[in-house]
C-alpha cells in the first residue's frame, strides 16, 4: 500500500517539477538524479570536466550563470542552490515563492545521505535516490580497515595549494584510512604549502588532480618541479580528479574508494 | 706620412658642400685650414679622418685610401681633435688623456709602459699635468681645450687633424694652444686645423688652404694666399694689415658690398 | 696606480660579498634544514629530504638569483654607458618588461611545452625589440627626458601587452600570474630555469663585455670614439644584442626584477673613477650580491605568501630614482 502511493505521488509530481540548480554540487544531484526533461538548467561549471563528474550529460542541457534574471525567466518549479552560492538569486527565488532547497557543504556521510534523499523526494525520484545511496555505501564498504600508524597523504594542487582539516577530501582521506599532511601541519581549509615542506615531511603518497594541464600556467608548473619526482617516484603518486572530491556527493565514494585502493598498493612499497 | 686627397667631393641635404677638392699634407707642417662660414672647412676635416666619407674622390694615406684601413689601423694613424669639448661621465684629466691610447690598447689591453710614457709626453706638452686628478667640470674652458688636445697627442699618430681648435679661447691660451700645434708639427707630425683667426694662421702656419664655397681657392703659405683679392672674394671683407717682430698681421676692417668684390 | 689597486680591491670585495651572499641563501627556506647532513647527503648522492631540498630547490633558486643578478647590473651599467644617461636600465625604461610579453607569449602559447628554448628566446626578441628602439629613439644626443618618456611608454605597452595575453590565455590561472612576469620571482626555481638561461645570458655577457672600449671612448662623443678605432655601428649592435639575450633570458625564467641596473652602477661608479669599461664588472658582481640579498629578505621577512623581488627592489630604487632625477634636475639648471 505504502509503495503504491508513493508511486503515484512519484506520478504525479515528475510532471510538475521543472528544477534548475545554480550550485555546482547540486548540478551533480540533479544531473544524477532527475530526467532530462526535469532539468531547465543547471550551472556553467557543470560543464567544466575537471570539476563536474556528470560534464557530459550538463552539455545536453542548457546552463545558467546564477543570476537572478535567468532564475525569473526559467520559471521553475524548484530551485537547487549551496548555502553560500548564488545568494542573490536564491533570495529572489524565496520571495517569489519558489521552492527552494540549499543544500549546506556535506560534512559528514550522513549528511551526504540525507542530502541526496531530500533532492530525490523534492524531484519526486524518492527511488533513484535510494538507489545513489546504497552505491555509496557498497564503494564505501569495499575500505579496508585503517592500520595503526596510518599512512600520510598529501593533496598538492596548482600554486601549492592544498586542502586540510574541515573540507571533504580531509575526510575522505579519512575514511579511507589515511592521516593527512595538511592535517598534521595544521592547516585548515584551502592553504599553501611550501615545495621545501612537503619535500622535507616526505608524505607516503602524493595526490594529484590531474595528470596534466591542456594548458601551460605557472601555477600547473609547480607540480613538475624535479624535486616532486625525486622525492616521491610515480608509485607513491595518485591522480585523483578533482570532480570526485569537490562536492560531497556520491562521487565521494569513488574518490574514496580509488584512496583505498592506493592504500593497499602502498602496502606492498618498500618504505 | 703623406696625407692626400684626391678630388673629394661632398653632399649634403642635396647641396655640395665640397666639389672638386685636392689638397696633400706632408709630415713637419702645420697646414691651416681657412675660409667663410659655410666654405666647407669642417667637412673636408672629416673626410681627412674619414669620419664622413665622401660622395666622390678618396683620400689616401701613403698612397693608400683610406677605407682600405682597418678602423684600428686609421686611428693609429689619425688623430682627431673634435669641436668643443665633449665629455659624458666625470673621468679625471689622467683617464681623459689616457683613452688617447685606446688605438694602441684595444678594448681591455691594459695600459703598458708605452703607453704610460705618451700619455705623460702629451700632458707635458700641453701643461695639464698639474691637473691630472681633476675632473674636467673644475677646469676652464681653456684648461678644458688643452685636456682634450692632450687626449689627441697621447694618440702620438703621424697625423693630427684638429677642428677649430682655439674657438671660444682666450688669447693667452689660443696662443697657447698654437705653440703647442706648432711644436707637435715641428717633431714630425703632419698637422691640420681648421681656423677662423687670420692671424694666428698667417703667423702660425707653414702652409695655408683657402676654401670658399665648397671650392679650393688658394694653396700654399700665407704670404700668397692671403692677398686682398682672395680675402675680398672668400670673406666679403676688407682687412687691414700689419706687422710687428717680422710677421703679418690681419684684422677684418669692413665689409664689403657684392660690387665692391672683384675689383 | 692608486685606481687600479682600488679596482682589484673592488672586485675581490664584490666577489666575497657575492660568495657569502649565495651561501646564505641556501640557507635560509621554509624549512630549518640540517646543513651539514645534507651536504653530506648530497656529496653521497643519498636522495634524502635534507639533500634534495637543498641540490633540487635551493641550490638552483641562489644560483639563478646570483646570474640574474648579475644580468641586470651589468645590463644596467651598459645601458647607461651606451646612451650615455645615468639614469638608463632593463627595468626603468622597459626592456624588461618587453622581455616578460616576449616570455608570456611563448609560455602560454604553449610553444615552450613543445620547444624549452622558445621560452628564453621569446624573452630575447622581446627585449630586442626595447632596445632597439630606444637606441633608435636615442639618437645622436638623446636628452634625458625623451629617453625616459620612451622608456615609460614602452614599459605602459609591455605591461598592456602581458596582461591582455595573459587573460587571452585559455588556462584559467594565467590571469594572476601577471605579477610573477611584472615583478619578478624566484620561488620553486629549478635546475631546468638555470639550464634554459644561463647559456643565453653568457652569449650577453660576451657580447656586452666586449664593448667595454667603445663605452669608455664614447665618453669623448661619437665623432672622437669613431676616431679612436671604433666601428660604432657594429660595437652598437653588438651591445643591443647583448642586452637583449641575457636581459631576455634573465626574464623569462624569472621575471622583471626592475631597478637593480640602476641602483648598482650607480653606486659603484664612483669606486672605478666613472670609467664606463672598468664599471662593467663589478656592476654584475654588485647587482648578483643585491638580487640574493633581496632573494634572502624575502625568505625572512615571513610576509604570508612569499613578496615578490621586484617589490623589493621597487621599494628601494624607485625612490633611488627619484632621488636620481632631482639630483640631475639641479644641476643641469
Amino acid at each position: 500500500m505504502l509503495a503504491l502511493s508513493a508511486l503515484l505521488l512519484d506520478i504525479a509530481s515528475a510532471h510538475a517539477v521543472r528544477a534548475i540548480s545554480v550550485n555546482l554540487c547540486t548540478d551533480q544531484l540533479l544531473l544524477a538524479l532527475a530526467d532530462p526533461a526535469s532539468i531547465a538548467s543547471v550551472s556553467y561549471l557543470a560543464r567544466d570536466c575537471t570539476i563536474s563528474v556528470h560534464c557530459r550529460a550538463a552539455a545536453t542541457v542548457p546552463i545558467n550563470y546564477g543570476t537572478a534574471e535567468e532564475l525569473i525567466a526559467t520559471q521553475p518549479d524548484l530551485v537547487l542552490g549551496g548555502r553560500y552560492t548564488a545568494r542573490h538569486a536564491i533570495a529572489i527565488a524565496r520571495s517569489l515563492g519558489l521552492k527552494v532547497i540549499d543544500l549546506e557543504p556535506a560534512s559528514s556521510l550522513d549528511m551526504i545521505r540525507g542530502q541526496i534523499r531530500d533532492v530525490a523526494a523534492a524531484l519526486g525520484q524518492t527511488a533513484r535516490g535510494e538507489t545513489m545511496v546504497a552505491e555509496l555505501d557498497r564503494s564505501l564498504a569495499g575500505a579496508p580497515p585503517p592500520a595503526n600508524p596510518r599512512p600520510v597523504a598529501a593533496l598538492y594542487q596548482a600554486n601549492g595549494m592544498t586542502v586540510g582539516v574541515g573540507s571533504l577530501v580531509d575526510m575522505a582521506l579519512q575514511i579511507a584510512g589515511f592521516d593527512s599532511l595538511a592535517r598534521k601541519l595544521g592547516l585548515q581549509g584551502y592553504m599553501y604549502l611550501p615545495l621545501e615542506t612537503l619535500v622535507a615531511y616526505r608524505p607516503d603518497l602524493l595526490i594529484l588532480n590531474q595528470p596534466r594541464a591542456r594548458y601551460p600556467s605557472l601555477a600547473a608548473a609547480v607540480l613538475r618541479h624535479p624535486v616532486l619526482a625525486e622525492a616521491l617516484p610515480p608509485e607513491r603518486q595518485l591522480v585523483l580528479p578533482k570532480a570526485l572530491w569537490i562536492c560531497g556527493g556520491p562521487e565521494l565514494g569513488k574518490a574514496i574508494a580509488l584512496l583505498a585502493e592506493a592504500r593497499v598498493r602502498l602496502k606492498a612499497l618498500p618504505p | 706620412m703623406q696625407l692626400v686627397a684626391n678630388d673629394i667631393g661632398i653632399r649634403l641635404g642635396g647641396r655640395a658642400v665640397l666639389d672638386g677638392v685636392n689638397i696633400a699634407v706632408e709630415g713637419g707642417e702645420l697646414v691651416g685650414l681657412i675660409g667663410p662660414n659655410g666654405a666647407g672647412k669642417t667637412s673636408l676635416l672629416r673626410a681627412l679622418a674619414h669620419l664622413a666619407p665622401p660622395a666622390t674622390g678618396r683620400v689616401l694615406c701613403d698612397g693608400r685610401p683610406l677605407d682600405e684601413f682597418p678602423p684600428i689601423e686609421r686611428a693609429r694613424r689619425t688623430a682627431y681633435l673634435a669641436q668643443g669639448a665633449e665629455v659624458h661621465w666625470p673621468l679625471t684629466v689622467e683617464k681623459l688623456v689616457a683613452l688617447g691610447r685606446l688605438p694602441h690598447r684595444g678594448s681591455w689591453g691594459g695600459e703598458s709602459e708605452t703607453d704610460t710614457a705618451a700619455i705623460a709626453r702629451a700632458m707635458q706638452a700641453t701643461d695639464v699635468g698639474r691637473f691630472r686628478g681633476r675632473t674636467i667640470a673644475t677646469l676652464s674652458g681653456g684648461e678644458r681645450m688643452r685636456v682634450m688636445l692632450a687626449r689627441a697627442l697621447a694618440v702620438e699618430a703621424p697625423i693630427l687633424l684638429a677642428d677649430e681648435p682655439v674657438a671660444a679661447l682666450d688669447p693667452y691660451h689660443q696662443l697657447q694652444v698654437m705653440t703647442v700645434l706648432k711644436s707637435t708639427a715641428g717633431r714630425g707630425t703632419a698637422v691640420v686645423a681648421v681656423l677662423h683667426d687670420l692671424s694666428l694662421a698667417t703667423r702660425f702656419c707653414d702652409r695655408l688652404v683657402l676654401l670658399h664655397g665648397g671650392r679650393v681657392l688658394a694653396v700654399g703659405r700665407p704670404a700668397e694666399v692671403l692677398g686682398d683679392e682672395n680675402l675680398r672674394t672668400a670673406y666679403a671683407v676688407g682687412f687691414a694689415r700689419g706687422r710687428r717682430d717680422e710677421q703679418e698681421f690681419l684684422v677684418a676692417w669692413n665689409s664689403l658690398q657684392p660690387q665692391d668684390i672683384g675689383r | 696606480m692608486t685606481a687600479r689597486l682600488g679596482g682589484t680591491r673592488l672586485l675581490a670585495g664584490l666577489a666575497a660579498l657575492a660568495i657569502a651572499l649565495f651561501i646564505a641563501s641556501a640557507l635560509i627556506g621554509q624549512v630549518a634544514l640540517p646543513i651539514g647532513s645534507g651536504i653530506a647527503d648530497v656529496w653521497h648522492g643519498r636522495p634524502s629530504p635534507a639533500a634534495l631540498i637543498l641540490f633540487q630547490l635551493r641550490l638552483p633558486r641562489a644560483l639563478l638569483g646570483l646570474l640574474v643578478g648579475m644580468t641586470l647590473g651589468l645590463a644596467g651599467a651598459v645601458m647607461q654607458g651606451l646612451l650615455r644617461n645615468p639614469l638608463a636600465e632593463p627595468g626603468v625604461l622597459g626592456v624588461s618588461a618587453m622581455a616578460a610579453f616576449g616570455a608570456v607569449v611563448a609560455f602560454y602559447t604553449g610553444l615552450s611545452l613543445r620547444f624549452a628554448l622558445a621560452l628564453p628566446i621569446g624573452g630575447v626578441i622581446g627585449a630586442f625589440v626595447a632596445v632597439a628602439a630606444l637606441a633608435g629613439l636615442a639618437g645622436r644626443r638623446g636628452s634625458i627626458f625623451v629617453l625616459l618618456l620612451a622608456g615609460a611608454a614602452i614599459n605602459s605597452l609591455a605591461g598592456a601587452l602581458t596582461a591582455l595575453a595573459l587573460n587571452l590565455s585559455p588556462n584559467p590561472y594565467a590571469a594572476f600570474e601577471i605579477l610573477f612576469w611584472l615583478m619578478g620571482s624566484l620561488v620553486d626555481r629549478s635546475f631546468e630555469h638555470v639550464e634554459l638561461a644561463a647559456p643565453l645570458m653568457a652569449v650577453g655577457w660576451v657580447l656586452m663585455l666586449s664593448g667595454g672600449g667603445a663605452l669608455d671612448a664614447l665618453t669623448l662623443g661619437e665623432e672622437t670614439a669613431r676616431s679612436l678605432g671604433f666601428a660604432l655601428e657594429r660595437v652598437r649592435f653588438r651591445l643591443i644584442l647583448g642586452t637583449a639575450f641575457a636581459v631576455g633570458a634573465a626574464v623569462a625564467v624569472s621575471g622583471a626584477i626592475g631597478f637593480v641596473g640602476l641602483v648598482v652602477p650607480h653606486l659603484l661608479r664612483p669606486l672605478v673613477g666613472h670609467e664606463p669599461r672598468r664599471l662593467l664588472v663589478p656592476s654584475a658582481l654588485g647587482g648578483g650580491c643585491l638580487v640574493l640579498a633581496a632573494d634572502i629578505a624575502v625568505r625572512w621577512l615571513r610576509t604570508g605568501p612569499e613578496l615578490r623581488l621586484g617589490v623589493l627592489t621597487a621599494l628601494i630604487g624607485a625612490p633611488f630614482f627619484l632621488l636620481l632625477v632631482l639630483r640631475l634636475r639641479r644641476e643641469s639648471v
